[in-house]
């Protein structure tokens, strides 16, 4: 089973990378937001792998989705996640095609312009698809950001003990101590806005309770005996934590991990509707809404259609997550034993 | 286990006033807490293919002990000598190889094996670690060690979920053979077992000693389990060993007055059984 | 046994709904408890003896367990035949039960105090205060000293020993007829399981309720019951009095049980072992349940045999009983 998901993920990546193709990581990196979407829409699958991999082996990793709200979170999240892949393919206009300038603006929805059009013409549907490019990496990312930030310090804060396991803490405490926006506004404030820069603030913003979360999990782990034997038969410490450790500890994570991307999206949307975020000609969800907040009596279009977007994404996440949860939450799991 | 006895000259393991306290943890953030002595100033001697059964109930610190002796808990003071190295003065390089000669087992048999390797890969792991053996011939060595527990070799693919739990403890004992120990910690090995299943584990450690040449410190609270393959008893109470002696003599003629209740408190199959109730309801007898 | 035992378990079958198919984790089980008589339920894990003692109470899960036929009389009451509320009436009352584990079957918010004091409210109508004297009246009853002081603790101050005994407390407070005790001492260590075996010896002689004691430890039973029934594969494979069955047990597998547990002052080599393991309750074995591990069968151990009387009130399900009570010893096979 492993070993066929593996293949089916490998086997998706080069179609990432040929849906991407003429993306040029190495002379736009941070500017060009093909490199972006080539590391996320590429991570996508990989992750959800490493998910079905660290799985305990006493289910099968399909039974997570019996519940219908893991299931329909799932259905949607994936969705979501090909109509950014094939982006291209999906679109009925250039998503920065300016129509004519008198009779092609604010047009409402029609056959040719399902969303309808806005101030400069542009077609508000090839922009939504093209926006959930923008807005699914950056939840992704950062939250991979905050994942591997928030892993190094809570496993090496509940791994080591000792002060360093207390400084780590203490300094998660402070971050989260710290009122994020203020955080976020005096980073906007410092950086010009890229999608790289949107990406790294929300992540680096955000991985305080995701390493309480992994702390609680590795100290949870490492008073298993099974992890004493380990140290028993002198494995050294690195193997420990990565082959032992760490795939039992973040098993709780994932469930927060999917609720976080949600949560995340609309974190991004938030900064860029205040102005703050990403800029002209990149296209996201929030600033699509930004765009039409003046003529939403008008054209009303223009703000709804990119606000149910979100609405979807935010909701398809938090399904997954909710059901996540109650899959690894033994005490929400009726399972009897024939021996109580 | 035979009657005759290894000899004791030449003790593989000496523990010499081992003791550990666990520090009360204090720090602006913290509230103070009291200092807990665990084990307080523990002398043994483990001869070469001798068992020492270290018996005393819940609390008395008899696994902290164990666990000392591996330095999987570092001990607070004490001196722990193994066939003339000094465990406590290794650094942590030298400790990880030292780790070869000195292995421990586990009480919960389904605690003790992660439960995401499998049998094979759960054995094949120390053999990479320490690079025993070659690595095309390590599947062999592997099925080797299934074979010395009686347990099918096909059972490499298995993971423990898929096992009963006198199969994983079996498991457990493999992964600790399989770096060629000479001393083997057994903590409450058979105590999550049931009674038939107890047997063939207790079996499997004698014949394992016998055929190896192995030293067992058999922790466990059941006397009649510790009688039963000791060559010595050490007795602990509250963090201190109050008896110690052959095995015979500690059960036969114990000195301590905790030995004698702890003999006294053991369960017995009582052949006489109880009297009748009486009849009808009456509420004396 | 007496001519109306107090407990009548007939016929009793369990079945559980699992994804994988339906099991039977017990089948067919039948004993008596009487009054003042303490009997020993004895087995290895998944033998189904604490589903058996659920079930008494009807407190096994359901779904996925489904008790399938049989009855428990208490008196002339059919327990399996009340309703919701006839049953809540009975448990803790006249049928009361206690576990291996006290501090997960105590509620750590409350006082144990006020944890008895509530099961007197609830059965015997008792008043605050009344119910709170009566409850420190019964943990000095259990020899818990200082009672009034203790009754305001709560059971993460108390040791193992001491929760049990508050256990107990509960469990006799309403003044049961019955007690079902599930591996009440497993969890102690042995000398307090001498201690709360003693306890409840004595509670019984001044109660005279009759207690159920379930167990995987034949030493316990042999020093605590009357009779003892042994289970095994979700069946009752031998019943007797204590006397009987270690004197002369008439099933293999209690002769195996007997003989592979290493016994204080009997110091062997190795020791006798039933090879193989316990079916599971899913598992189908044609015949005998015992027969593909048991040294003793013969061809008829195909057909699967009732419970023979071997003598007055000694019963065991093997057909080969009077060959195995004359060999009398576990063989021993390398």
């Amino acid at each position: 089973m492993k070993r066929r998901l593996t293949t089916v993920a490998l086997s998706l990546m080069p179609l990432t990378l040929v849906c991407l193709r003429g993306s040029t990581p190495w002379r736009a990196l941070g500017r060009d937001l093909d490199w972006t979407i080539a590391v996320s829409t590429a991570l996508f699958w990989p992750v959800v792998v490493a998910w079905a991999i660290i799985q305990p082996r006493t289910q099968r990793w399909w039974r997570r989705f019996e519940d219908p709200s893991a299931r329909w979170g799932l259905v949607i999240v994936v969705a979501l996640h090909l109509v950014a892949l094939l982006a291209p393919a999906l679109v009925t206009h250039s998503p920065q095609a300016q129509g004519h300038p008198v009779f092609d603006r604010y047009l409402p929805p029609s056959t040719d312009h399902w969303m309808g059009t806005d101030v400069l013409g542009r077609d508000l549907y090839s922009r939504v698809v093209y926006g959930s490019r923008v807005s699914l990496t950056i939840g992704v990312i950062s939250v991979f950001v905050s994942l591997v930030l928030g892993t190094i310090v809570g496993g090496i804060a509940g791994y080591r003990g000792g002060w360093l396991a207390s400084a780590l803490m203490r300094l998660t405490d402070m971050m989260l101590a710290f009122p994020r926006l203020v955080l976020l506004l005096l980073a906007v404030a410092l950086f010009s806005p890229s999608p790289l820069v949107i990406i790294l603030i929300l992540g680096v913003t955000g991985w305080m309770s995701l390493a309480r979360l992994v702390r609680g999990g590795v100290l949870q782990v490492i008073s298993t005996e099974y992890v004493d034997a380990a140290r028993a038969l002198g494995l050294p410490p690195h193997r420990i934590l990565i082959r032992h450790v760490l795939p039992a500890a973040l098993l709780p994570i994932i469930a927060a991990l999917a609720l976080r991307v949600g949560n995340t999206i609309l974190t991004e949307s938030f900064l860029s509707y205040l102005g703050l975020g990403l800029q002209d000609p990149v296209v996201s969800w929030g600033m699509l809404i930004r765009s039409g907040r003046q003529t939403l009596l008008s054209a009303w279009w223009l703000s709804t259609f990119p606000g149910l977007a979100i609405l979807l994404t935010v909701l398809g996440y938090n399904l997954l997550g909710d059901g996540l949860r109650d899959a690894y939450d033994p005490r929400l799991r009726s399972a009897v034993r024939s021996e109580a | 286990m035979s009657s005759d006895r290894p000899d004791r000259n030449a003790p593989l393991l000496q523990v010499r006033g081992l003791k550990k306290v666990y520090a009360p943890t204090s720090g602006f953030f913290s509230r103070k807490s009291t200092p807990v002595v665990a084990v307080d100033g523990v002398d043994l001697d483990v001869a070469p293919g001798e068992t020492l059964g270290l018996v005393g109930e819940s609390g008395c610190g008899k696994t902290t002990t164990g666990r000392c002796i591996l330095r999987l808990i570092e001990p607070t003071a004490g001196s722990i000598t193994f066939d003339g190295v000094d465990v406590r003065a290794l650094g942590s390089r030298d400790l990880r190889a030292f780790r070869r000669r000195m292995q421990i087992v586990f009480q919960d048999p389904y605690g003790s094996l992660n439960p995401r390797l499998t049998v094979g890969s759960a054995l094949h792991e120390p053999l990479a670690v320490h690079k025993i053996g070659d690595p095309s011939d390590r599947p062999d060595r592997v099925a080797e060690l299934l074979r010395k527990v009686g347990l099918p070799t096909d059972y490499t693919h298995r993971y423990p979920h898929e096992l009963s739990g006198g199969q994983r403890q079996r498991v457990g004992i493999a992964r600790a053979l399989a770096v060629g120990p000479r001393f083997i910690v057994a903590d409450e090995p058979v105590s999550a077992l049931d009674v038939s299943i107890q047997a063939q584990v207790l079996n499997l450690l004698n014949d394992l000693q016998e055929a190896l040449g192995l030293s067992y410190l058999f922790i466990a609270h059941d006397l009649g389990v510790v009688e039963h393959v000791s060559h010595r008893i050490a007795v602990m109470y509250e963090g201190k060993i109050v008896e110690t002696g052959p095995t015979e003599q500690v059960v036969g003629d114990p000195r301590h007055a905790y030995t004698r209740a702890l003999l006294a408190a053991v369960p017995r199959i009582r052949t006489g059984g109880r009297p009748k109730p009486v009849s009808g309801d009456s509420a004396n007898r | 046994m007496s001519d109306s035992p107090l407990l009548r378990v007939s016929n009793l079958t369990v079945a559980l709904h699992l994804e994988g198919g339906t099991s039977l984790p017990v089948r067919d089980v039948s004993f008596d408890v009487g009054a003042s008589e303490t009997v020993g339920l004895v087995g290895e894990s998944g033998c189904g003896k604490s589903m058996t003692a659920l079930s008494i109470l009807r407190l096994i899960p359901k779904p996925p367990a489904e008790i399938v036929a049989g009855s428990v009389n208490l008196s002339d009451v059919d327990l399996l035949k009340l309703d919701s509320n006839g049953i809540r009436r009975v448990r803790g009352n006249r049928v009361a039960m206690i576990f291996q584990e006290p501090m997960t079957s105590l509620n750590p918010v409350y006082s144990c105090g006020e944890q008895i004091a509530e099961v007197l409210r609830l059965h015997s109508g008792l008043d605050r205060r009344r119910a709170w004297a009566r409850a420190v009246e019964m943990l000095d009853r259990v020899q818990i000293p200082n009672a009034a002081e203790r009754a305001r603790e709560y059971p993460h101050q108390l040791s193992g020993g001491m929760r049990q005994r508050v256990m107990i407390a509960m469990a006799i407070a309403c003044n049961p007829e019955v007690l079902i005790a599930d591996e009440p001492t497993t969890a102690l260590d042995v000398t307090i399981q001498r201690e709360i075996l003693a306890l409840l010896d004595e509670l019984q002689a001044q109660l005279g309720m009759g207690i159920l004691h379930i167990t995987h430890d034949l030493a316990v039973v042999s020093e605590s019951a009357h009779r003892i029934v042994v289970m095994y594969a979700g069946q009752v494979v031998e019943e007797a009095s204590v006397d009987q069955l270690f004197s002369a047990a008439a099933h293999p597998y209690s002769l195996g049980l007997l003989a592979s547990r290493p016994e204080l002052g009997a110091r062997r080599s190795r020791l006798p072992v039933i090879e193989g393991r316990v079916p599971e309750p899913s598992q189908e074995v044609e015949g005998c349940r015992f027969r593909e591990r048991c040294p003793f069968a013969v061809d008829r151990c195909t057909e699967e045999p009732p419970l023979l009387e071997v003598s007055n009130g000694h019963r065991a399900r093997c057909w080969e009983f009077e060959r195995v009570q004359r060999e009398g010893e576990w063989p021993r096979v390398q």
